[in-house]
């Protein structure tokens, strides 16, 4: 999640409040203070709120929280001349553009961190890192109106941001680090997304890279932002979330005249969404009783505009806020406002009578019995590989479950057997004292399915069947288990020193001296006797 | 001559006489450790908090450890392009499951159903939702458990497994144990979620509790509960919220579902003075050995 780097001074100044008030407040808001420096804070807002995800944001939403300034805040939009055209050889690749003109920056050095900050949080939270949304900035006075943005043969060239050579846009996809970074979302696409001005030279070409023509330095004033991709709203959303930051600084917002197949636009569209919300639903939900102006007054701390209406309460969204899909997410925003702290907590009164798993209260039974013998409990990793499952075992591969793009060779599959695990545990053991005697109760994933297993194991010099024979014995007596024991085929095991445990008719388990050979594959140097029973269900 | 003490004098003499027994040194450790077995000390965490489940009477459920995408995402209304359903932090299978009746579900994420949400748009693929997967959290056994059972009252809980593809390192493991508890009563509200917490916590042994807004992609509203901890501080210890609207409806769940869970190994780490969770599930058999079954934790 997305961690945004808070200056005290001015965060201060955008706040109008003092440092130890703000950061004592702020996660009540939601937000995680990862750091606390001499000069700034780090923290960490959600992935619901990408509007916070510049210290403007923070500003804007804090001076609501804190009552200094409420209610739904204004951005006046200037009617302005560019336009821009979207043509539709750029449908396919990337269809959806919205863009604005921000005049009368300046760009001290926190507001230019902050905006580089936000794009690239904006990536990462809404943009799903530039494959729905990708943000280009661009100083204006560079370039001239009215731009155009088309689907391009990927030869053309241009000299993108950071190199000093023209490059093909095939070439910055090989070359560029942003084009290795990011071309993938390129793939498969005849003609690139491109932004050209009136003498086509090009302002960017998106997702990947802008154009070194419209870098922004620190004597850029006014700012030409496109947001492109292929989800219109949340398209529309990052714009809304970049300007207004913006312009809670010293920034102006003009209009840009988008033209396109389907008619003109006027953008950015800052108009907030209304919505009606019921105050009994939202005391319902949150166990309050507010009264609607109380909640009215909640939200407008949230810097909703909020105003009651009998028992309904009329909402204006703020255009910038990206989560409000429902009316609990607005319910949401009233607790926040009213405060998690000022809940006077009460249990609920569901009456109802707790009552265990089977195959939890069976694993005790099994545990006291394990634990009556002088066994340790283990509780090994259910991922292994087909390794230490069936090859270190002897045993053929038979009903795994791999899972795909496995992160280590140790963990390829879920275990269908639990028995290697403690062998394996043994090994990393060796240093202490012995004998020991250990054992494991858990899944195990056969055939995929979920299955309830036992595994135990006895190591010292004088392991033998008897032993491990009569562990058996005592479980299943004890566990009320009725089985039969035959001759064992099983690899793990010693030959004429191996049994199969048989339930109702069908193997379930075996039992015996370890093969020396599996002894070796765990580099083990004693003796060791071993049981495993699949149980559940019985 | 027993019952009058007489046999005392004239016995210990013969025994020194015949065997020549001399008094031991009692005060003196012996040379050679016995070694009881022991149920693990993490198990006994979950031990502990299991019964804490069920005197708050919960009901125990559990689940198959493959899920197909669709109970582990689509029905907790996880946009189907959500980072989390990313091959880089789940682990896939190769095989497609068996799904339910999905048209609600689909309808839900695509245009917000009949509960006035607006959904994800786009199109929902019912062959992303078949996929199947080691489950990414517990919840997916919740989820479908409410929707086996959608009549009120229901408290459930589970302590189960959980997969996620992250690199190990001491405080990250590809599998780990989640508690889950969910309520779903006819006019249960966010107060109550947040009374609930504040007496599973106290059971714990965590007297004091805070509450701080959250986000999670499945509840609305949602907390995260704050603990303090001597020589620690505030500790972030789990999450919670109310399934939202768009979570339930489609499986005609009508009342609010409170829930929260948390991750034990967490609680392992806080209460046994754990530096490393590998520690946990690749056992130091000398750690076992020492660690004592009354350990004054939590």
């Amino acid at each position: 999640m997305p961690v945004i780097r808070l200056y005290y001074d001015d965060l201060e100044e955008l706040v109008g409040a003092d440092r130890d008030l703000i950061l004592e407040r702020l996660p009540m808001i939601g937000a995680d203070i990862e750091r606390l420096e001499k000069d700034y804070a780090d923290v960490e807002f959600f992935p619901d709120r990408p509007d916070l995800y510049s210290p403007e944001g923070v500003g804007r939403a804090m001076r609501g929280f804190l009552g200094i300034r409420t209610g739904l805040p204004r951005y006046e939009i200037s009617p302005g001349k560019i336009e821009i055209e979207i043509d539709p050889s750029v449908k396919e690749v990337r269809p959806y553009l919205s863009s604005a003109v921000v005049r009368n920056l300046e760009f001290n050095n926190p507001a230019i961190e902050s905006l580089m900050a936000l794009q690239e949080a904006l990536h990462w939270g809404l943009g799903r890192n530039r494959r729905k949304v990708a943000i280009g900035v661009h100083d204006i006075s560079r370039v001239v109106p009215p731009f155009r943005y088309l689907g391009e043969d990927p030869d053309k060239e241009f000299v993108p941001l950071d190199f000093t050579e023209s490059l093909s846009m095939r070439d910055i996809l090989k070359e560029h680090p942003k084009g290795m970074g990011y071309g993938h979302i390129l793939e498969g696409f005849d003609r690139y997304p491109l932004i050209v001005d009136a003498n086509d030279d090009v302002l960017s070409f998106p997702p990947i890279i802008n154009g070194e023509l419209t870098r922004v330095r620190d004597d850029t004033r006014d700012l030409f932002i496109d947001v492109t991709g292929t989800d219109r709203l949340a398209v529309k959303r990052a714009l809304n979330i970049v300007v207004t930051s913006l312009a809670e600084r010293s920034g102006r917002i003009e209009g840009v005249r988008i033209r396109s197949e389907e008619g003109e636009t006027i953008s950015p569209d800052l108009s907030p969404a209304r919505w009606t919300i019921d105050a009994h639903e939202a005391n319902d939900l949150i166990g309050t009783s507010l009264a609607p102006g109380e909640m009215a007054g909640c939200l407008e701390k949230m810097r909703f505009g909020a105003r009651a209406d009998g028992s309904k309460i009329e909402v204006a969204v703020p255009a910038y806020r990206a989560d409000i899909m429902h009316s609990w997410d607005i319910f949401e925003d009233v607790a926040i406002g009213y405060g998690y702290e000022n809940f006077v907590l009460e249990m609920p009164r569901t009456v109802t009578i707790g009552e265990p798993h089977p195959v939890e209260a069976r694993k005790a039974d099994i545990r006291e019995v394990m634990v009556g013998l002088g066994y340790l409990e283990t509780m090994p990793f259910t991922l292994t590989s087909e390794r230490v499952n069936f090859e270190y075992m002897r045993r053929p591969a038979r009903g795994e479950t791999m899972v795909l793009h496995p992160i280590s060779e140790l963990h390829t599959m879920v275990r269908t057997s639990i028995l290697p695990s403690l062998l394996e545990i043994f090994s990393i053991n060796q240093h202490h004292p012995l004998p020991q005697r250990i054992f494991a109760l858990g899944d195990v994933l056969v055939e995929k399915k979920t299955r309830q297993n036992l595994a135990a194991a006895s190591i010292h010099s004088g392991a033998d069947f008897a032993e491990i024979r009569s562990v058996v014995e005592v479980l299943f007596e004890e566990l009320s288990m009725k089985t039969e024991i035959n001759i064992s085929e099983d690899g793990a095991f010693l030959e004429g020193r191996r049994a199969d445990l048989i339930i109702e008719g069908e193997k379930r388990g075996s039992f015996g001296e370890v093969a020396p050979e599996v002894l070796l594959n765990f580099g083990l140097e004693q003796p060791a006797v071993a049981m495993e029973i699949e149980w559940d269900g019985v | 001559m027993i019952k009058n003490g007489k046999w005392e004098e004239p016995y210990l003499l013969y025994k020194k006489e015949r065997f020549s027994i001399k008094p031991y040194d009692v005060t003196r450790p012996t040379e050679e450790r016995t070694y009881p077995g022991k149920v693990h000390p993490y198990q006994r965490l979950i031990r502990k908090m299991r019964e804490i489940m069920l005197e708050m009477g919960f009901t125990e459920i559990r689940g198959e450890i493959i899920q197909s995408s669709f109970w582990n995402f689509d029905a907790l209304f996880q946009p189907q392009d959500h980072p989390a359903r990313e091959m880089q932090d789940t682990f896939y299978l190769d095989t497609k499951a068996e799904i339910p009746d999905y048209a609600k579900v689909k309808d839900m994420h695509e245009s917000g159903g009949d509960v006035g949400s607006a959904g994800w748009g786009g199109s929902w693929d019912p062959e992303v939702a078949r996929r199947e997967v080691l489950r990414t959290h517990t919840t997916a056994i919740s989820i479908k458990y409410l929707a086996d059972r959608p009549d009120p009252p229901v408290k459930a809980f589970s302590i189960d497994r959980a997969y996620r593809r992250e690199a190990i390192d001491p405080t990250h493991t590809p599998e780990f144990e989640q508690l889950e508890g969910v309520i779903m009563d006819e006019g249960v509200t966010f107060r109550n979620l947040l009374g609930v917490l504040e007496q599973f916590y106290a059971k714990m042994g965590f007297e004091e509790v805070r509450f701080r807004p959250a986000y999670f992609p499945y509840t609305e509203p949602s907390v995260e509960p704050e603990v303090y901890i001597e020589g620690l501080g505030w500790v972030e210890l789990g999450g919670a919220g109310i399934f939202r609207r768009e979570v339930t409806a489609p499986f005609g769940i009508r009342y609010p579902v409170l829930a929260w869970g948390l991750g034990v190994s967490r609680v392992a780490m806080l209460t046994l003075g754990l530096k490393d969770l590998r520690e946990l599930y690749q056992s130091d058999i000398g750690w076992l050995r020492e660690t004592p079954v009354s350990l004054r934790t939590i």
